[in-house]
């Protein structure tokens, strides 16, 4: 081979490269996202340091407030990190959003105003197997209903979440998003896994208030930081 | 020669575009000269003057639990509100030490602990045992008082680390809790996930409240019922917010898909009733009341539980912690 020809088979390869790397990353965003809600009641309260320390550490962080439950569920294949703060229900598997919509894990064909994470992903190839992390920071969201299912161990067991953060029982408009706030410093900013993080933020909410919201997880192991999609 | 000339030149060019585009992408994301994690209390660098008391901090540590996990080094400090702690590792946990009072807060597992050679699951006896002798290493004097022990049992996958919960709370001769906490989480094994403690004041436990139980219950009360103005206030408000996502998306002018139902309704939402919250029928609520220590201030912590309320997430509940001795609100809160 000439260096001519030696040299067009580089360009070629160098060209072929790129492209293909560039068409394997489309099918996501990048840097990976983050989507943060939160809604008028119960408050945004720490949502804009929790996305501004996502933001910090490379995530393309996006925080919406008082969304409508179909625009919720609308993008979180392409979350990376998934953190709502609302209302949850007594009995757990759904989540309060605008407009007196809600985000369930089973599907509900006689109500309106839900937005089951069923209906949406239950059926598709990718579920939700990119999200690292969903966050679900309200009352109940552990707990299981026999008629909305449960927010946490859907999105692990059937739609492929690397992690899942929930809480049994009552959380509160303060201590809550306190102890969010801490799990995201520890998570995010200092890139413990998600167990450890929790349970650096279980001390310091105990230290600040005197007592922790009862939380639970699946997938402790993993880390968000650096930013990056989950696997399945 | 003249062709390869060309070539070389315009593999530079690509290379060249590459490497701006990767540069391009790498975009600082600093805000400002302060980083977040100093601002949220974690510090990373070590005055002279602390050195010698990071020394102890180690020996305490070393003395106390005598740990055997690799070599425990100095991570950083956590500096919350007004308090301080020096954060220790080794290969399998993070031990605290309260700078002020050189005891340890608290002691969390961050790696998985080496199963034992031969796994045997402990009993819920055996937990508390295993709890108990924890606490005794780390505070001597805990159990010279009266100690209220709540365990729960959890064998649950999702609770995998945390399977036993022991919760310890000292209580002095006059039935107040004397500040001093500890909660211990063990797994199925009895390996310790993680020891929290808070330290009380047993001085200040000795004081007589001078605001009776009655009377900080009412403030309670009365506190519950602003919160209830303040929930009216932002339900309000939330009726005219603009959907921030569906905007930022450009998606303000889509007809919004029906949920689960599937069916497109003609009419127009019911606007809920104002917000209401049975505050007044005491007798159906579910109230609890201790007398303790927290921050060095004698506090009535007060739970109304069980209100009923116009809504779907309902019932709710209130939590307040009001001075024993001025009757000052130190905080007030309801849940979400």
């Amino acid at each position: 081979m000439n260096k001519s020809k030696l040299f067009k088979v580089l360009l070629l390869s160098i060209v072929l490269i790129t492209g293909v790397s560039q068409f394997a990353y489309a099918a996501l965003p990048s840097p990976p996202w983050s989507e943060c809600y939160w809604y008028d009641d119960p408050g945004a309260a720490t949502v804009y340091n929790i996305n501004h320390n996502l933001y910090y550490i490379g995530y393309d962080a996006r925080v919406y407030g008082n969304t409508h439950a179909y625009y919720v569920r609308r993008t979180m294949y392409e979350d990376a990190v998934f953190y709502i703060h609302t209302h949850g229900y007594t009995g757990g598997g759904r989540v309060k959003c605008a407009n007196n919509t809600k985000i369930s894990a089973l599907m509900v064909l006689g109500d309106d105003s839900n937005y089951s994470l069923q209906a949406r992903y239950g059926d598709t190839t990718d579920k939700l197997k990119y999200t690292r992390l969903t966050y679900w920071a309200a009352c109940h969201t552990a707990e299981s209903s026999n008629t909305y299912g449960d927010l946490d161990n859907y999105c692990y067991w059937i739609l492929g979440v690397d992690s899942t953060v929930a809480f049994n029982g009552i959380r509160d408009v303060i201590n809550g998003p306190y102890f969010d706030d801490r799990f995201f410093v520890y998570a995010a900013l200092s890139g413990y896994n998600v167990g450890d993080a929790l349970n650096r933020a279980k001390n310091d909410a105990v230290n600040k208030y005197g007592y922790a919201p009862n939380y639970v997880y699946m997938g402790g192991g993993v880390k968000i930081k650096p930013p990056s999609y989950g696997n399945y | 020669m003249k062709k390869s000339n060309y070539l070389i030149k315009t593999l530079v060019l690509i290379l060249t575009l590459i490497a701006i585009t990767g540069l391009t992408n790498c975009k600082s994301t600093a805000e400002g000269d302060i980083s977040p994690l100093d601002k949220a209390g974690l510090i990373f660098t070590v005055e002279e003057e602390e050195i010698e008391s990071i020394e102890e901090g180690l020996s305490i540590i070393k003395n106390t639990l005598d740990p055997k996990h690799g070599k425990i080094i100095y991570k950083y400090k956590l500096k919350l509100e007004d308090r301080e702690y020096f954060v220790y590792g080794d290969d399998i946990y993070e031990y605290d030490i309260n700078t002020d009072t050189k005891n340890i807060r608290s002691i969390i597992s961050i790696n998985e602990t080496p199963m034992p050679k031969e796994a045997k699951e402990i009993t819920k006896s055996q937990a508390v045992e295993i709890a108990k002798n924890l606490v005794k290493k780390c505070y001597k004097d805990f159990f010279d008082y009266d100690v209220k022990i709540k365990v729960e049992h959890y064998p649950d996958p999702e609770m995998v680390r945390r399977e036993f919960r022991i919760n310890f709370r000292q209580i002095n001769e006059l039935g107040v809790y004397t500040g001093y906490y500890i909660d211990v989480e063990l797994n199925k094994y009895g390996q310790i996930s993680s020891f929290h403690a808070l330290e009380g004041n047993h001085e200040v436990a000795k004081q007589e409240p001078k605001i009776s139980k009655e009377k900080a219950i009412n403030i309670a009360y009365e506190e519950a019922k602003k919160m209830v103005n303040e929930i009216i206030k932002r339900e309000e408000k939330m009726e005219t917010a603009v959907d921030e996502k569906a905007e930022a998306m450009g998606w303000t002018d889509e007809l919004i898909p029906p949920g689960d139902s599937g069916v497109y309704s003609d009419e127009e939402p019911e606007k809920p009733e104002k917000f209401k919250a049975n505050l007044d029928e005491r007798n159906k609520h579910r109230v609890t009341v201790e007398l303790t220590i927290f921050k060095n201030i004698l506090q009535w912590w007060i739970e109304i539980d069980n209100v009923e309320i116009n809504r779907e997430w309902g019932p709710m509940g209130f939590r307040l912690h009001i001075d024993a001795i001025t009757g000052k609100v130190l905080f007030a809160t309801h849940t979400e």
